[in-house]
């Protein structure tokens, strides 16, 4: 079984008026890696490259070892997606539905599908359309689990859900990957829901990789220096993530806070939260 | 495949249902009583055509507002099947409709005499070809112009048999000539035309569904 469920080498897709450029990064098994950044940083089109939704112009997509473009059908049977909107045909029932996704999915389980609708409270009678929006959220779990899937692509999928319906999902994808054998690949825009589940942060900004890093890295070590101007002045620039100037005062993004808070005695250094991280990216200077 | 090709025939079956099947039947049953022998050439030729085209193409109304195709390309179905199974869908629909103008035909031969039972085979094979020659003009434009461009060729296309009409008056169908010097060959002719127009407009539908994909 190989290591990386997802490899991206050098992925571009260029739409003329938007290009994504040499994005690179992989997923192992096992791990939960969210995907952040602004409105249009690529992060749908990251998505729909890998599964197909469009053409790449360069670069390399292997899902379970295999090229993504050569094994196309058979890869899709191992992912199960969430999108942020019902696609599902909403004057059909769960019931109907599972039974057009049994003559779709070559390994469709019944009997899961039944679970996961009794698990989440669903009528299986119920017209989708009657559905609230949680409750179309979690059908599409339902479905996106019922097929063996190995790879869970989330494109958005909790935003506009209640935090309680949130909480439901969040522990459904920690179930998920809890065998070391599957992987979660979850775009959103609720950084807090990815500091609670997420092992990996990959941030991308007007179509380009900034990073790919541990969450807990990124949560525990990274910080925000708060100065003046006078020892704004006197930071090592080597400290300098990125910055930012407010009002009164000069914000830092430092990647070791503990390091800058002994460095910098006279400076107050807070935690960073990934969207502290992801507003010095955006709307700060970066080193 | 199959699954997509269920997902059609449920949402033929719940948009439509038993309403629609009823009205349709007291349509054809009008049709049949008011017009007598030639209420089946209307049925067989206008109505059969018109209804399963509609049905059908609604079918892609659907899913632009669910946003189907989306999601439909995330499952583990080549985009050639995706279109596969819509023309699929509409033979064994167009298929429907020459066993019910086959039916229509029938009656009208038992209840007013019209035509033999030749007559009644011809007419519900010529609304089977007229059904898939009408979607084989239509599918292409609904996967690169979406569902309104689609019926838009369809009055194009309405256009377009007046056209012909016209044309065929003002040459006091001299066509007509030709025709029945070459009356057993033009079923056939027919048939082959629009088999190969079916054909080739499945593979233009892919190459065109495709694109939406770059």
């Amino acid at each position: 079984m190989e290591e990386n469920i997802l490899e991206i080498r050098h992925l571009t897709k260029d739409y003329g008026a938007f290009r994504l450029e040499d994005v690179s990064f992989s997923l192992p098994r096992g791990v939960i890696m969210g995907l952040i950044g602004e409105n249009g940083a690529g992060k749908s089109t990251t998505i729909n490259c890998i599964l197909g939704e469009v053409e790449k112009t360069s670069g390399e997509i292997a899902l379970f070892g295999q090229d993504q473009a050569a094994w196309e059908r058979e890869n899709k049977g191992r992912i199960g997606v969430v999108f942020d909107e019902n696609h599902f045909p909403d004057l059909f029932t769960p019931r109907e539905l599972g039974q057009v996704m049994a003559g779709v999915y070559p390994r469709w389980d019944g009997g899961t599908y039944r679970q996961f609708l009794t698990r989440f409270s669903l009528s299986e009678d119920q017209k989708i359309k009657d559905f609230s929006k949680g409750m179309k959220v979690k059908l599409a779990f339902a479905v996106a689990l019922s097929h063996g899937a190995e790879l869970l692509i989330l494109d958005e999928a909790t935003s506009g859900l209640d935090p309680i319906v949130r909480d439901e999902v969040l522990d459904l994808l920690l179930d998920f990957v809890q065998d070391e054998r599957h992987a979660v690949l979850v775009s959103s825009h609720i950084t807090s829901d990815l500091e609670k589940v997420a092992d990996y942060i990959t941030f991308l900004h007007q179509g380009k990789l900034v990073f790919t890093l541990e969450k807990d890295l990124l949560v525990d070590q990274y910080g925000v220096l708060h100065c003046g101007a006078a020892v704004f002045d006197t930071l090592d620039p080597a400290d300098i993530l990125a910055w930012r100037r407010e009002a009164y005062q000069y914000k830092v993004l430092v990647r070791d806070r503990y390091q800058a808070e002994k460095k910098y005695p006279q400076a107050l250094v807070s935690p960073a939260a990934i969207e502290d991280t992801m507003l010095f990216y955006v709307k700060g200077e970066v080193s | 495949m199959k699954g997509l090709l269920w997902k059609d025939c449920l949402t033929i079956r719940k948009k439509y249902g038993l309403p629609r099947l009823v009205l349709d039947l007291a349509i054809l049953a009008a049709l049949l009583v008011v017009l007598e022998g030639t209420g089946a050439l209307v049925v067989s030729l206008l109505l059969v055509p018109l209804e399963v085209t509609s049905m059908v193409i609604s079918l892609t109304s659907f899913d632009e507002t669910w946003k189907w195709d989306k999601y439909a390309a995330a499952l583990p179905v080549s985009q050639a099947e995706i279109v596969k199974s819509r023309y699929a869908f509409a033979l064994l629909m167009a298929l429907v409709g020459f066993v019910v103008a086959l039916a229509a035909n029938l009656i009208a031969q038992a209840a007013f005499g019209a035509g033999s039972l030749g007559t009644c085979l011809l007419l519900a094979a010529a609304s089977f070809f007229l059904t898939l020659l009408v979607l084989a003009v239509l599918f292409p434009s609904n996967y690169r112009l979406g569902v309104n461009a689609g019926v838009a060729v369809m009055i194009l296309f309405l256009v377009a048999i007046l056209a012909l009409w016209f044309w065929a008056r003002v040459t006091e169908y001299g066509w007509l000539v030709w025709a029945a010097a070459h009356a057993s060959l033009l079923p056939w002719l027919g048939c082959g035309v629009v088999t190969i127009l079916f054909v080739l407009s499945y593979a233009l539908s892919v190459s065109l569904f495709r694109r939406k994909f770059r």
